[in-house]
């Protein structure tokens, strides 16, 4: 929201949602919603092959259409509206395919044809007609178990990696000190603690070697890079006459 | 990048890093991750040479390990590592880029998160100078966001959790580090490496097969092969055959005195340097020290390696020789316990 209070809309290029708005909240702007905005170099042909630079513009072009033509709707009251059923959401994504793919089957059809510019223009119309005419080539089918089940799934992966850490500190906890008793390690120790206290003077040494090795990595650096300017309009500036 | 939380003294173990233990070999590295992952890479880095062969290589820039060996003739193949450091660059040499890009590789493998911290310790020779192990520091720090460097026999001495009253032989490709360990951080005397390693014995056995074989067509690479398959040492084993190209028609020549001799060059050195270990260290622990040898690195996989060795230190009191349950891996897996176990604000520090 800019001094006038009134909503804005801007663009911020990040890699996440959090990341996003850590941005902007840096920037001291204040931030309502995000829409995720897929890049137009993301674009890429049905049959899997990259996008050419004209493919690009025609693309760029679409985005444009769809950024004027959108509307902010506050996602709490959808929400209420449709819960609990199944929705489908338009897929930029899949428009931008769907418009770039009939365009190109249209005009290839005209060139192998040779018809004239309008009979050209006449076909890509009634390809396009006929591609929005059918909601499925806009939208694709959302429903709130679906992105429940997405959450789930992130939440499940991270604790998926927190327990891969945790096995594999005890693997290294059980190949140092297995298991006592029962026949089972031959030193007959208890499972060691992944860290061990009398460790800490040895752990200690090694942390300073290096600490000492980095201090003399970083004066042989500034050796390297010679003294630092002197600053001559400060030695050519005249002696202070208080 | 989030700052990983600093441990507590219960050693819990800061969120959002990934620890690494990476043994930085000559011939071959090692890697291992507190995420599970150990992996092992010929130390081995390859660019194409000109636009055809990088039309093999599908536009990848770089090649690395195995698959650098096996198609060197159409790469600009370095091993950046000799003796366990890292090499200098002469004119036009990139051995340091290689270096940079074989850690950077190492630590690729083990998939790390994103936005993770990547703390992780190297392993280098006992004897690598400040000059060697600064070169290692400065090039893993652009691939690492914190770093430490500790000597390699320590690191395996350390994941097996002895490192009171036990003499490390860790048998690389470039050099052989012995190393006695007593509780504490090794002083200079209590190390010593061997410029004679693995690299040795396939130069050795190249030697023998040429004298012996001289129409067989025999390279480095074909040796080391052989060496890795059926290196021993000590009792006879079944006949060793290979096929050797005589004229270009691949021909069996037996080997099996030859393989056993090259493996052989490895044991006196190692004995003498153990006995000097030995008997210069404090004499009511030396028996102790005499029981606990233990071999590691790629050198330890030769068949009867330690069985010769134990039949060697029986003239000069005798000792007991075993083998690590995985050489390939020990010192990586010793670097990342040395990782997992340090303080989170040291590793800050270095950061």
């Amino acid at each position: 929201m800019r001094e006038t209070g009134k909503p804005v809309e801007g663009h911020v290029d990040a890699s996440t949602a959090e990341e996003a708005f850590n941005l902007m909240a840096g920037n001291g702007i204040v931030c309502e919603s995000l829409r995720e905005d897929p890049r137009v170099g993301h674009y890429t042909s049905e049959g899997g092959g990259a996008a050419s630079p004209k493919d690009a513009e025609v693309a760029s072009a679409i985005d444009s259409a769809f950024d004027v033509s959108s509307t902010q709707v506050n996602v709490d009251d959808l929400w209420k509206r449709y819960r609990g059923q199944q929705v489908r959401v338009i897929d930029r994504d899949k428009i931008r395919q769907r418009v770039m793919s009939v365009m190109v089957a249209a005009l290839k059809q005209s060139g192998e044809t040779g018809a004239s510019q309008n009979q050209t223009l006449e076909r890509v119309e009634e390809a396009l007609t006929k591609m929005f005419g059918d909601n499925k080539n806009l939208t694709s089918e959302l429903s709130p178990t679906q992105t429940a089940l997405e959450d789930q799934i992130t939440r499940l992966n991270g604790v998926v990696l927190r327990l891969e850490k945790q096995l594999a500190q005890l693997t290294m906890a059980i190949r140092r000190g297995g298991y006592g008793g029962g026949g089972g390690n031959t030193q007959g120790r208890l499972m060691k603690q992944v860290k061990d206290p009398k460790n800490d003077k040895v752990l200690l040494e090694i942390f300073e070697t290096n600490l000492e090795l980095q201090k003399q990595i970083r004066k042989k650096e500034a050796q390297e890079m010679g003294p630092p300017p002197t600053g001559d309009a400060e030695a050519s500036a005249p002696p202070s006459t208080d | 990048m989030s700052n990983p939380t600093p441990t507590d003294d219960s050693g819990a173990i800061a969120e959002n890093a990934l620890y690494i233990g990476i043994d930085l070999g000559t011939s071959r590295s090692s890697v291992s991750s507190a995420s599970g992952v150990r992996k092992t890479l010929e130390s081995y880095v390859g660019w194409p040479k000109d636009a055809v062969s990088s039309k093999k290589f599908a536009g990848r820039e770089i090649i690395y390990g195995k698959e650098a060996i096996d198609n060197r003739l159409s790469l600009d193949l370095y091993r950046p590592l000799a003796k366990g450091v890292i090499q200098g660059d002469s004119d036009g040499d990139r051995n340091l880029e290689a270096a940079r890009e074989l850690i950077a590789k190492l630590v690729e493998m083990t998939e790390p998160g994103r936005g993770e911290s990547l703390f992780g310790v190297i392993g280098v020779p006992s004897e690598a100078s400040i000059q060697n192990k600064q070169a290692i520091l400065d090039v893993a720090k652009g691939t690492l966001d914190s770093v430490m460097i500790v000597t390699e026999p320590f690191c395996v001495a350390y994941g097996m959790d002895r490192i009171s009253d036990v003499l490390v032989v860790d048998i690389g490709a470039g050099t052989t580090d012995l190393c006695r360990m007593h509780g504490t951080v090794p002083a200079a005397d209590d190390q010593t490496t061997l410029d004679i390693a693995g690299d040795d014995v396939d130069a050795k056995l190249l030697e023998l097969i040429n004298a012996s074989f001289p129409n067989a067509s025999v390279n480095t690479t074909m040796v080391k092969k052989i060496k890795e398959k059926f290196g021993f040492v000590h009792t006879a084993k079944d006949k060793i055959e290979v096929d050797f190209p005589v004229n270009g028609k691949p021909t069996k020549h037996d080997i099996t005195d030859l393989v056993r001799e090259a493996c052989t060059i490895l044991v006196d050195p190692i004995v003498d340097a153990i006995h000097k270990l030995i008997a210069s260290f404090d004499p009511e622990f030396q028996q102790q020290l005499r029981e606990n040898i233990i071999l590691s690195g790629g050198g330890g996989l030769m068949d009867g390696l330690n069985k010769a060795i134990e039949d060697r230190l029986d003239r000069v009191g005798g000792g007991s020789v075993t083998v690590v349950e995985e050489p390939l891996f020990a010192g990586s897996n010793g670097a990342l316990q040395l990782a997992l176990d340090m303080p989170a604000d040291y590793w800050q520090q270095l950061k």
